[in-house]
């Protein structure tokens, strides 16, 4: 009696395991469907073409950037006694203002509803910029904005090539040919840290 | 006897199942970003310029490919589509790969970067492809093929431009963006590019269905203030967007040639 329930008990346990161990090859296999799944879940049609999760994804973070950039850069202006960061913050300022009129007509077209003010990380940066004294504020402000730059650039090329939304498509290519320029204009500053960027350390 | 042989058998099964399951969690896993670090450093070597990591080389090879079978689809489309779209942006595919094969054959000289001199199996099969196509389907054929390769070099020169050490690579990747960007928007313009397909083909996992809410119809949101400058600052800058479908590739010429490195992709 005993052995057999202790053989019972064994080959619950042995049927569990190959269960657990089974699990994730099927939740694996699941995983290419899921892509495009993701793609048709969010999605919605417009009259400008089929509006999805990932376009709406770019709108918001557009609007996000222009949030927190701008006052990065008008702080920038009154603090820095650098003629190189000065122009980049012109450069952001100029930039920024054009997209955010840009964002704002398309996510009203779409009716997309877009935030009014900074997200927690990005008020975190600003602070962090506040905070900066002396000769590491150049560095601090130049990272922080060009490490949010070059995150964003990959994110904008994949949604230029893969949305089926005209305004976003336009809205996408704006926001490439600006965000290089202020990539370009951060690194003039001699300030970035390559290494830490490469790494994604900052 | 026999009991205590099969609680043994038990307990090991356990401690053995315990173990497979544990080790990813504090073996494979935590050693990912050594593994991230490791493709970044594995084969860098150091240059003038900066250090050159294989995304870099990866990047200069394949602006190099897509002059050499991108340089001939022009140059094919020309004689065989009618369409005076088609011919643009035929055109702009000619001028912008010259262009970029100039550079690139520069950079990678100077970098020591071997380039190959022949498109590669599957852009000799794009080749063939468009070959075949009849005159009827050969705009459509013509215009998705390069519109698909352009899509899916975009971002990886994103990638490459945000985290090249390199000085030469990093003018590379911008030169590559603008005229990348010049071409899909010019290849669009055809109106042969069929979107949907160029989505599906793109799918990535990047869609985030937990992303923004989708619009309600009938329901607009309230108008978002404008986010502008708080105080009126003194700025000069002029915007970077143009015109709407047009790309500015203006440049600078390279400095200089070396014209021991590689060959000119035949245009004829």
């Amino acid at each position: 009696m005993e052995r057999v329930k202790v053989s019972v008990i064994a080959s619950v346990a042995l049927v569990v395991t190959v269960g657990a161990l089974a699990f994730p090859v099927w939740s694996y296999t699941d995983r290419s469907g899921t892509a495009q799944a993701n793609m048709s879940a969010g999605m919605v049609n417009t009259q400008w073409g089929p509006l999805t999760a990932s376009d709406r994804d770019l709108i918001v973070r557009v609007r996000l950037a222009g949030l927190w950039e701008l006052p990065a850069a008008e702080q920038a202006m009154k603090r820095s006694s650098s003629k190189e960061v000065k122009e980049a913050a012109d450069h952001l300022i100029v930039g920024h203002t054009d997209l955010d009129k840009r964002v704002r007509t398309v996510a009203t077209q779409l009716g997309v509803e877009i935030p009014d003010e900074p997200n927690e990380q990005q008020k975190a940066w600003l602070q962090q910029m506040t905070a900066a004294q002396g000769k590491e504020y150049d560095r601090t402000w130049a990272n922080l904005l060009r490490s949010a730059h070059g995150k964003i650039l990959p994110a904008i090329g994949q949604v230029r090539n893969g949305t089926q939304n005209m305004l976003v498509r336009q809205l996408a290519s704006d926001t490439n040919q600006t965000v290089l320029d202020h990539i370009t204009m951060l690194e003039k500053t001699g300030q970035v840290d390559f290494d830490a960027i490469a790494n994604g350390t900052i | 006897m026999r009991r205590s042989k099969g609680t043994v058998l038990v307990a090991l099964a356990i401690a053995g199942t315990i173990g497979a399951l544990a080790y990813p969690v504090f073996v494979s896993y935590p050693n990912r970003n050594a593994t991230a670090a490791a493709a970044l450093t594995g084969d860098t070597v150091t240059t003038q310029w900066g250090p050159l990591t294989p995304s870099d080389r990866d990047l200069i090879v394949r602006v190099r490919l897509a002059g050499l079978w991108e340089g001939p689809a022009g140059q094919q489309a020309l004689e065989r589509s009618s369409d005076k779209v088609m011919q643009e942006a035929a055109n702009h595919l000619i001028v912008g790969h010259a262009d970029l094969d100039k550079r690139v054959r520069i950079i990678a000289a100077k970098l020591g970067v071997e380039l190959p001199n022949q498109p590669n199996a599957q852009q000799q099969g794009w080749l063939n492809e468009m070959t075949a196509a009849s005159p009827a389907e050969y705009n459509q054929v013509w215009a998705n093929l390069l519109r698909s390769a352009h899509g899916k070099i975009f971002p990886d020169i994103a990638t490459v431009r945000n985290s090249t050490r390199n000085t030469l690579v990093r003018q590379l990747a911008s030169d590559a963006n603008q005229t990348v960007l010049d071409h899909i928007t010019i290849l669009e313009k055809t109106g042969a590019v069929d979107f949907q397909k160029i989505a599906e083909g793109s799918v990535s996992g990047t869609a985030s269905p937990t992303g923004p809410p989708p619009p309600v119809a009938g329901q607009s949101p309230a108008s978002p203030p404008a986010a502008e400058p708080s105080t009126n600052p003194d700025v000069s800058s002029s915007v970077s967007p143009g015109a709407p479908g047009v790309v500015n590739t203006t440049r600078p010429d390279p400095e200089e040639l070396n014209d021991d490195q590689g060959q000119t992709p035949q245009v004829q």
